[in-house]
């Protein structure tokens, strides 16, 4: 307890519990402190509840104590106590994937089937360690890598199934998955101009990766470029940020600079890949944002090899693939009565070093990518009735020059509807429809891709 | 058969809807620090202060907004007419703000005097109360009558 005053005065509601409990001695002169405190006499007279001393009543005490304490420790005015808020959100539901049998498409997903799916588990840990300091992780646990497969270049599955040594039978069998870290970092707030924040963290640009989770984003379906990471969904590294406010009108920046996208944990080059993103919002009834997000950087793979040729131990490094690369996208978001729209388009560009090219995750054998751009835009258009249904349209497009092995045109048009029962549960469903061209020749045959998906949606 | 699916739609309207109760009418007083250099707050101001846009004040003390909590009938009329929400849709919000990674909502207190006494020993906190609750060892930068945010 870091204010006594507030004890007291709190304290001082329970003349009838003492009295009840006959143990009248000590009360009374916790009273005669709270008469002399002129905050606590405050609380007394506003707050003292009315009716028989009951444990109920002091559960409610108590949450106050807590509150008080709460509220002062945010607020810098106490130390705080060593606490974590826990937060996350969950997502659950069923799934069907309409693919051309035979098509290239089925060797990217698992089933045609209609599944049950568990998809996000979510979870938060936030402190506030001291005033204007913040940690904050969030954590995914999934079941991959079980069942997850890969082309490479024959088809493979991997099986996580081991026996549960634990198990007092011995052959009880249990999968075992894995734990996605989607941001833990640290950060430091100088001013509402300035904050300084270090670690590995959501890739602050456009509006898909910064609203990141399902309870927030209105579709299901990811847009390309996000599903293609145009821009690194997540980078490690350290990240400025700030805002300068001027009414309902704020106009905010991020800038970071990481080690860009890596195949491993670290970065194998010097060079280092640098982001920014610009956007001013209105706060309004009407609330809108307009952004613009850049991000340039290098990306490369290494092998090495045992050398032991020159009649010493060594070690060959030898560059499989490097590029240089760079994206840069327009946001835009509008909430307005209960219209909310949605649209961000994104170009990004990747320029191999010569003889660098890296292979196709899934494409014919010897075959490497070109250099490329790839063009991105989507659509978004909701419209919530009685703040509870929200039916909406999604128009998705992406060209890439020069065509892939799929096209170089997809085309993704989607319907939605949303049903918020509480802010803490939705359900959302989505009918989506993609189908790939080539503007530059045959289309190609075989690759549509329709899916019908819903999640249940839970915020704890 | 129409009359079937319009019974399915009200029943599933009356198990979405939330029970309304009567709001009782308030006018609200909001308070700072007697330190702050702030001497007049707008809507636009309050509303940035209560959704953690603006996080420092002009002399860069830290923002500390304390909010009545939800059972609070004073909080539902604030959310209104400075936030331009309902219950749900601050929750919503605040929903949204945390799973993006942004700051969670101010801390909420369900006692105007401990809102006044926490106001009044914290230089940079703000939060209302209802005007009869009001003491004089905070500073009063807008008031809330008729629905409407005014000059204090």
């Amino acid at each position: 307890m870091k204010n006594p005053g507030v004890l007291i005065g709190l304290l001082s509601f329970l003349p009838g519990l003492a009295h009840a409990q006959g143990e009248p001695a000590p009360i009374p002169s916790v009273a005669n402190q709270a008469a002399a405190n002129p905050s606590t006499e405050e609380v007394d007279q506003v707050e003292a509840p009315a009716g028989p001393p009951s444990t109920t009543r002091l559960d409610a005490i108590e949450q106050r104590l807590k509150e008080v304490e709460a509220a002062e420790a945010e607020a810098g005015h106490a130390t705080p106590a060593r606490a974590i808020d826990l937060y996350g959100f969950m997502d659950v539901g069923l799934q069907r994937l309409f693919l051309d049998s035979g098509g290239p498409l089925n060797g990217v997903y698992p089933t045609r089937a209609t599944t049950f799916v568990l998809g996000n588990v979510n979870l938060y840990l936030d402190t506030r360690p001291g005033p204007g300091w913040r940690t904050l992780i969030e954590t995914r646990f999934t079941l991959y890598p079980n069942g997850s497969e890969s082309f490479t270049p024959n088809y493979q599955r991997v099986n996580t199934s081991v026996y549960d040594s634990s198990d007092p039978n011995g052959r009880a069998r249990v999968s075992w998955g894995g734990v996605v870290i989607e941001r833990a970092w640290g950060e430091w707030s100088y001013s509402q101009a300035l904050t300084i924040q270090a670690g590995l963290f959501p890739s602050p640009y456009g509006i898909w990766n910064i609203d990141h989770g399902t309870p927030v984003l209105i579709s299901l379906l990811l847009p390309a470029f996000q599903v293609e990471e145009a821009i690194p969904t997540h980078l490690v590294g350290v990240h400025a940020y700030g805002s300068f406010v001027f009414g309902a009108l704020d106009l905010g920046y991020h800038v970071y600079l990481t080690n860009g996208r890596t195949m491993t944990n670290v970065d194998l080059t010097d060079d280092k890949a640098l982001g920014a993103r610009l956007f001013l919002r209105y706060s309004g009834a009407t609330r809108f944002t307009v952004g613009t997000s850049g991000y340039w950087g290098t990306s490369s793979d290494d092998t090495k090899q045992l050398d032991f040729s020159s009649g010493s131990f060594g070690v060959t490094e030898t560059r499989v693939w490097a590029y240089h690369e760079w994206a840069a996208g327009v946001d835009l978001s509008v909430d307005w009565g209960g219209w909310r729209l949605r649209t961000e388009a994104l170009l990004h560009r990747v320029k191999y070093d010569a003889g660098a090219q890296n292979e196709p995750g899934l494409g014919p054998p010897g075959s490497v990518l070109p250099n490329r751009f790839a063009h991105y835009w989507y659509g978004l258009l909701a419209r919530r009735f009685a703040r509870r249904f929200e039916p909406y349209v999604y128009v998705e497009l992406k060209y890439s020059s020069p065509v892939d092995f799929v096209g170089d045109l997809v085309y993704t048009p989607s319907l939605g509807f949303n049903i918020y029962f509480k802010p803490w549960a939705q359900l959302k469903t989505q009918y989506s429809s993609s189908y790939f061209f080539n503007t530059e020749g045959p289309n190609p045959s075989n690759v549509t891709i329709r899916s019908l998906a819903s999640r249940l949606v839970f915020v704890f | 058969m129409w009359s079937g699916v319009f019974g399915i739609v009200a029943m599933l309207g009356c198990l979405l809807s939330h029970p309304s109760g009567a709001e009782e009418p308030a006018d609200l007083v909001v308070i700072v620090h007697p330190s702050s250099p702030v001497r007049v707050l707008s809507a636009n101001d309050l509303r940035a202060v209560f959704t953690r846009v603006l996080r420092d004040w002009p002399d860069r003390t830290p923002v500390s907004a304390i909010n009545f909590a939800p059972s609070v009938p004073e909080r539902a009329v604030f959310d209104r007419v400075v936030l331009g929400m309902d219950p749900d849709d601050v929750a919503q919000f605040w929903v949204d703000q945390m799973i993006r990674g942004d700051s969670p909502p101010p801390r909420q207190l369900s006692s105007a005097a401990a809102i006044v006494d926490l106001v009044s020993r914290t230089p940079g906190a703000i939060g209302y109360i209802p005007e009869s609750k009001l003491k004089l060892r905070v500073k009063v930068v807008a008031r809330i009558r008729r629905g409407q945010v005014v000059m204090p």
